[in-house]
């Protein structure tokens, strides 16, 4: 102890936020990651950023932690999650008609990229409470590469989406509202499943980095959806035709009772 | 029948060749579309025989961005021109299969009575046998040139069972606009033998005729 009775940093010990778990997998993509993280050759043409969220994932985890590049990682991950949003907001209002198609392209990053926004605050002060350490840059760039790699599949799963958009008839909206939410699952799915391997990743790699607490981004994932869900009910219609915003309020769980009355 | 022989020796997992892959799966399936629509004859033979293949190559071309973006997910670092190779592998064990039994499914469609519920629900339970036993095939041949490609069994399987559950959710569909396929259209106008106008939805008209059937079912007791 110091003269005034404060702790001696020497003597502060930081404990880790996260118990390392043994996973059967992380030999694997772990040296995966490890490899991919070795910067190209000189003279080699660099990759897209999409190109790189599929199959450089883990240079993107070495300049997260690095910090480097992280305001052009910003930037790219923002335009791959408003043109995808608005790509797949046009499918979805596709079923309705060309207006609403043109509607639910404008209205549909709202719903991504607010969604985002409106959770960001959150999961940096519960990451912090629970005593993790990411920087802000690192937080936001994560929560941002998080949905621009769902984005990235749900590109993958917009031709179909669009195949059985086209051939439905304009009454079966129930089954093109599942059919999309099952999609939006599988591509938020991969998203959370890259935040955990970011977490995993580090606290192996960079000996308990506390970058990120693993339960609580469990629990920010649940409230991301929720508000999500809440935010695409409230700017509806997306799906259905009517005007570019119905302005009634209401809680998303009236979405799931329309969708089982007759 | 040497030609056959060596279709089936392309299957080199090492050395896919997927012009000559591609080019037996579209004869195959064209052989089992003709030998299906031999139950109503005529030009309906011709049109099943186009209709086929068109079918395998529309769902390819509609599932195609999520069977690259898995591959590459996988580990995968090749171009989109592998992931072709690959999927021809699959396709062409389908299709060099279906060709295969396309006679047997010939001889009972020209021996069955057109327009008799029986002999169209044996043709119906012989064409989805056929195109089970033509998926189990060409999912053969995609594990074994998976395997060349990953060398980890769990991962080709996952890649398998992602593809597979990818190609098959949309071709019920594919396939589905594309009917008629067993019956007959020459009460329809129109050469591409489409009585629907390519319109509805395979999985709502397999639900409600499930709950058509649990109604009618609740009506008789």
């Amino acid at each position: 102890m110091t003269e005034y009775n404060q702790p001696d940093p020497d003597d502060i010990i930081v404990e880790p936020v996260n118990e390392v778990r043994a996973m059967p997998t992380v030999k694997g993509w772990m040296d995966r990651w490890d490899q991919e993280a070795i910067p190209g050759e000189e003279g080699e043409r660099p990759e897209g950023l999409v190109q790189r969220i599929l199959t450089r994932q883990g240079r993107i985890a070495f300049d997260l932690w690095e910090g480097g590049n992280s305001v052009r990682y910003l930037f790219g991950f923002g335009v791959i999650l408003l043109l995808v949003s608005a790509a797949y907001g046009a499918v979805i209002g596709m079923a309705a008609g060309i207006q609403q198609a043109g509607y639910s392209a404008i209205k549909f990053p709202i719903v991504t990229i607010g969604s985002l926004l409106i959770c960001f605050p959150s999961f940096y002060v519960f990451q912090c409470l629970m005593g993790a350490r990411p920087s802000v840059s690192q937080a936001l760039n994560s929560v941002f590469y998080f949905a621009s790699s769902g984005c990235v599949l749900l590109m993958g799963l917009a031709p179909i989406a669009w195949f059985f958009t086209i051939c439905t008839e304009k009454g079966e909206w129930r089954f093109l509202s599942i059919l999309h939410l099952v999609f939006l699952c599988i591509a938020f799915g991969f998203g959370v499943s890259i935040l955990r391997r970011l977490q995993a990743y580090f606290d192996v790699r960079k000996e308990q980095a506390n970058l990120f607490h693993r339960e609580t981004l469990k629990a920010w994932s649940a409230l991301f959806v929720v508000v999500a869900l809440q935010m695409g009910w409230y700017l509806r219609p997306l799906i259905v035709e009517g005007p570019f915003w119905s302005g009634e309020r209401g809680i998303f769980l009236e979405f799931v009772s329309a969708i089982f009355s007759r | 029948m040497s030609d056959a022989i060596e279709a089936l020796s392309l299957f080199n997992p090492l050395n896919p060749k997927p012009l000559q892959l591609g080019i037996w799966a579209t004869c195959g399936t064209s052989l089992f579309g003709a030998a299906l629509g031999c139950y109503v004859g005529g030009f309906h033979i011709l049109i099943t025989a186009v209709k086929m293949p068109v079918f395998f190559i529309a769902t390819l071309c509609l599932t195609f961005a999520a069977l690259h973006i898995t591959l590459l997910l996988a580990g995968s670092r090749e171009r989109w021109s592998h992931t072709l190779a690959l999927t021809t592998v699959g396709l062409g064990g389908t299709g060099i299969a279906l060709g295969s039994v396309s006679p047997a499914l010939a001889l009972f469609a020209t021996c069955g009575h057109v327009g008799n519920y029986a002999t169209y629900l044996a043709i119906l339970l012989l064409t989805t046998t056929a195109c089970v036993i033509g998926g189990v095939m060409g999912a053969r041949q995609l594990y074994a040139a998976l395997g060349v490609e990953f060398r980890d069994r769990s991962r080709c399987l996952a890649v398998l069972g992602v593809w597979t559950l990818a190609y098959q959710f949309t071709g019920a569909q594919v396939i589905w606009l594309l009917r008629p396929w067993i019956g007959s259209s020459f009460d329809i106008e129109g050469i591409l033998n489409l009585d629907h106008a390519l319109t509805g939805n395979f999985y709502v008209a397999v639900w409600e005729a499930a709950v058509n059937l649990i109604s009618s079912l609740g009506g008789v007791r």
